[in-house]
């Protein structure tokens, strides 16, 4: 039987490392972390990775303050801020016309997928989340019924500045839930026996942050509705900066 | 924007009442911690008799016109039965002149909003503005009852029983510091709630509300910030909301400039307002039920002792009138907004400053000023948009 250890966000690890989660400056609503966050008591291996184990559970009031940065301060742990956004903009989303057979066939991004991203950067500046200008906007939908899934992003590369003067990590990563279901956030530690910690953002929300080692878990399971998220991705390297919106896959 | 180039002197037009405030109750079921009503948990009542003389009043004044609105105000209005309006309407109705178009109004937090009060409104066409200050996690910071629980979920179960029974409503929407962040949210809410049309009103410093979230510094960047984003959504989602300040000002601008910008706050009987007792008062209604010094409480008359002739007469309306005359010259002579504002609210310039004879408030320089600004640039962003489409197209036809 595992044991189930406290979180301990500033115990850095090959891979996850220390997190602190907490609401960004522009939040809709009551923000209660007890309800969004969950740890539980490690991975176990799996052929294609490594999986959490099906204990997740309510952190216990110590692991809650650390895991919101209420007794550290904060230096050196990986921060993610959870914002909310409007539903003017799901409503657009919805609107669009994702082909992924025009996206595979290279005949490029639409005219309104441009348009509605625009729109979007609009609103993150609005709101003054640091997003750079030169940034990829990828959409990601997943069918339900469709096994976990996993992306990356990353990795960190030097700082630029946002449009309002403000430094900017080249690695802020902005994940946006544009579903009708909430979708789980995975800060993963590589060591079996440190706990992982699970973000549960709901429709509406979304998080950013220099997600180094973050892991995304497209886990459609038990899900009804497609899974409809929007990556919002640093560049990838200096010969790409000067590129505009682009890049729309479909999983 | 040239200075007063659409104005005349309004000082030179006669008064004409249009609009006639009448207090049923002091008393408001909600709590509204930017409420400037002084008198809220008073339960007093307007008398029948008080109402009879209220209506001999104005109705016999020299300065009645061919129309005429009354507003059921300055406390919550549905806290009175409906009978009450049943009765207070058919008053009004046998007492008026035969030629005098008359339309009832009220400003309601919705709480109370029942089918029988949605019936009483069809019956007789009262018109219905609702209070509401966007999504729960706004509206619930201010507007509150006595015991401190939001009242979000209840205006909003109004609203849907209004919507129900088909009645068409505006929604009164104000701002406070905290909305400035939340354009998007707030646009949302009336968008998808299908409240088409809305006005902001600001937390002013007014009457028991001695201060505003909306005075820190920086502030006025944010409310502009504020204006250019709901602006820009209402143009990204045409024909689902109009916003009172943005039209009103629209209209401003494109009105003949030799036209007179009427200010009804700024005419002497322009707006008369009738508290719970009798006590007349002029000017901007929130003036009634006040206490000052100088002015005393405003209450220029009571209708249990004349008419509207004897506010003429009375020492504190002659001192009041003179000072707010002034402060309309000063704002004519001084401002560049004149034009479209018209002088201002004179309760803002007495609550921020003290007297009437002053010129710029926190009111003016969100309400007019920022709109103004921030209209006229969309138009003139517009403009060039267009023109730049013009030469394109003139250049590809040449080619």
């Amino acid at each position: 039987m595992t044991s189930i250890q406290p979180v301990d966000p500033a115990k850095p690890t090959e891979r996850g490392g220390g997190v602190i989660v907490r609401p960004f400056s522009h939040y809709a609503g009551h923000w209660r972390a007890e309800q969004k966050l969950r740890v539980h008591s490690g991975a176990k291996l799996k052929m294609h990775g490594d999986a959490p184990r099906d204990d997740w559970r309510t952190p216990r009031d110590v692991e809650l303050s650390r895991l919101t940065g209420g007794d550290t301060d904060g230096a050196d742990l990986l921060v993610v801020e959870v914002f909310t956004f409007p539903n003017h903009l799901r409503n657009d989303s919805w609107g669009l016309n994702l082909d992924s057979d025009q996206v595979s066939a290279g005949s490029g991004v639409s005219q309104e997928y441009r348009a509605f991203a625009a729109r979007l950067l609009e609103y993150l500046e609005f709101i003054r989340v640091p997003v750079n200008r030169t940034c990829t906007i990828r959409a990601e939908i997943s069918r339900p019924g469709g096994g976990p899934s996993w992306t990356a992003a990353g990795p960190p590369a030097g700082d630029k500045v946002a449009s309002d003067g403000r430094p900017v990590a080249e690695s802020t990563t902005i994940m946006l839930n544009f579903g009708f279901e909430p979708r789980g956030v995975v800060w993963a530690n590589q060591d079996p026996s440190c706990p992982w910690v699970r973000l549960a953002l709901e429709p509406g929300e979304a998080c950013f942050g220099p997600f180094r080692q973050m892991q995304l878990v497209q886990d459609t399971l038990g899900m009804t509705e497609p899974d409809f998220n929007l990556i919002v991705e640093p560049s990838e390297s200096e010969q790409h900066a000067n590129k505009d919106l682009c890049g729309v896959c479909h999983d | 924007m040239e200075r007063n180039s659409l104005s005349s002197h309004q000082a030179d037009i006669s008064p004409v009442i249009d609009l006639l405030v009448i207090q049923p109750t002091p008393f408001c079921n909600l709590d509204c911690d930017y409420c400037y009503l002084p008198n809220r948990g008073d339960r007093r009542k307007i008398d029948p008799d008080t109402l009879r003389r209220i209506f001999k009043a104005v109705f016999e004044s020299e300065f009645l016109g061919r129309q005429l609105g009354i507003v059921w105000h300055a406390g919550e209005p549905t806290t009175m039965p409906i009978e009450f309006y049943r009765t207070a309407f058919a008053l009004a109705e046998q007492s008026k002149p035969e030629d005098l178009a008359l339309t009832h109004s009220i400003q309601t937090n919705a709480v109370l909003i029942d089918q029988a009060w949605c019936d009483f409104v069809l019956e007789t066409g009262l018109q219905v503005g609702v209070s509401v200050d966007g999504p729960a996690f706004l509206h619930d910071r201010h507007r509150k009852t006595r015991s401190g629980a939001g009242t979000h979920a209840r205006t909003l179960r109004g609203i849907r029983r209004l919507q129900d029974n088909g009645i068409d409503f505006h929604a009164i929407c104000v701002l406070t510091r905290d909305s400035l962040d939340y354009p998007d949210e707030i646009f949302d809410f009336f968008a998808d709630n299908n409240i088409g049309q809305i006005g902001f009103n600001i937390d002013e410093i007014e009457g028991a509300n001695h201060d505003s979230t909306l005075t820190g510094v920086g502030t006025d960047t944010l409310f502009r910030r504020f204006l250019r984003r709901f602006l820009d959504l209402l143009k990204q989602h045409p024909g689902i909301l109009s916003v009172r300040e943005f039209d009103d000002t629209m209209s401003a601008i494109a009105a003949d400039e030799n036209a007179a910008i009427y200010n009804h706050q700024v005419m002497p009987f322009g707006i008369v307002s009738v508290d719970a007792d009798g006590n007349i008062s002029t000017f901007s209604p929130e003036l009634l039920g006040q206490s000052s010094r100088t002015y005393g409480d405003f209450a220029f008359g009571n209708v249990h002792q004349g008419g509207l002739d004897d506010v003429e007469n009375n020492a504190a309306f002659q001192k009041t009138r003179r000072e707010i005359k002034a402060g309309l010259s000063r704002c004519r002579e001084t401002c560049d907004y004149y034009g479209v504002c018209g002088g201002g609210a004179p309760s803002n310039k007495f609550f921020e400053h003290g007297r009437f004879d002053e010129t710029e408030t926190m009111y003016c320089r969100l309400t007019k000023m920022a709109v103004t600004d921030i209209v006229i640039s969309d138009i003139e962003a517009d403009l060039a948009q267009h023109a730049a489409e013009f030469v394109t197209a003139a250049g590809g036809q040449r080619a």
